[in-house]
């Protein structure tokens, strides 16, 4: 009998998709011959099992990147919060520089948006000075 | 045949409906699955066919894959599978380490001074086409059995059924016969299999 050789990618598709259908065509008994139909459902099974389990280690690792990110976020603004505390102990340190008596003056009343921006001044007015 | 073909006319099935779908597959329809998967392994380094079924069901329970409704199921299964093993196809042959390659012992020949290996990234896209590796894969599955080589080159040619039966001279039983045979075969493709 002569052989001839499958010449491209086309052909192999050509193949896998007239394979599938005979596949699909072949009676349940013939796909299964000399095997036993329960062992083979539970090897079936045992792969959606394996495979669900992945999925949940996909997630489980998709939610702790989530999480982590949004404890960035928290972690940004504590550092901000340590800027405020560092900010008004610096205006309230201040108070006592004739310099900057008069800015610093209301300092417990202010926000901290507000008490960060007289902070920002006072710093601005102090690096001005020394230069 | 079962009725694995009956899926919902929607666009595309829900997480929910693909994990109906695949745990109510009879044990006919996974054993296609697996055969399907196990014709999709030849030359495909570490990659087994219960590897690639679980990485194709994995890959559509979490959508990363889209399962299109009205399509039949063991077709979308071949599709993934297709695709996942195509693409580990390709990437083991654009790695630097050629996974088929043997590496010599070390020798007493002064003009071979170490074990030798050839890298892969010389080749030619054509090359990587894994269409081409999946043929030779078939065909090394079925050299010096005449029968089932012409069986496989009407497949090729999309010829099947009674169509085939005809083109091939065959009757009916003789037909299911090498069919049955063929498919056994292809079952069994060889994933580490050399291709060069």
């Amino acid at each position: 009998m002569t052989t001839k050789p499958m010449k491209s990618t086309d052909e192999f598709e050509t193949f896998l998709a007239t394979f599938v259908e005979e596949l699909i065509a072949m009676p349940d008994e013939q796909v299964l011959e000399g095997r036993n139909p329960e062992e083979v459902r539970a090897r079936g099974l045992g792969l959606l099992e394996a495979a669900r389990k992945d999925v949940g280690r996909r997630r489980m690792a998709a939610a702790k990147a989530q999480l982590q990110a949004r404890r960035g976020q928290p972690a940004a603004k504590a550092i901000e919060q340590v800027d405020i505390a560092l900010a008004r102990q610096f205006l309230a340190q201040a108070q006592n520089d004739p310099r900057f008596t008069l800015a610093a003056r209301k300092l417990g009343e202010l926000s901290d948006d507000e008490a960060l921006n007289l902070y920002r001044q006072v710093k601005a007015l102090q690096e001005g000075e020394e230069k | 045949m079962s009725a694995a073909s009956n899926n919902p006319a929607r666009q595309a099935l829900s997480q929910d409906q693909v994990g109906e779908i695949l745990s109510g597959l009879s044990a006919a329809d996974w054993q296609r699955a697996l055969a399907i998967a196990g014709s999709l392994c030849g030359g495909v380094t570490g990659l087994t066919a219960e590897d690639l079924f679980q990485q194709a069901m994995s890959e559509l329970l979490g959508a990363d894959r889209v399962w299109p409704a009205e399509v039949h199921t063991m077709v979308v299964l071949k599709n993934v599978m297709h695709s996942i093993a195509s693409n580990e196809r390709k990437h083991n042959k654009v790695s630097p380490i050629d996974g088929h390659v043997e590496v010599d012992d070390f020798e007493a020949d002064d003009e071979k001074l170490g074990p030798t290996a050839r890298s892969s990234t010389g080749i030619t896209p054509e090359d990587v086409v894994s269409g081409k590796q999946q043929l030779a894969a078939v065909y090394a599955a079925v050299a010096g059995d005449d029968d089932l080589h012409m069986l496989a080159i009407a497949w090729g040619e999309g010829l099947r059924g009674e169509e085939a039966c005809k083109e091939l001279g065959w009757d009916a039983k003789k037909y299911d016969a090498e069919r049955k045979r063929l498919t056994r075969r292809l079952e069994k493709l060889d994933p580490d299999r050399s291709q060069k």
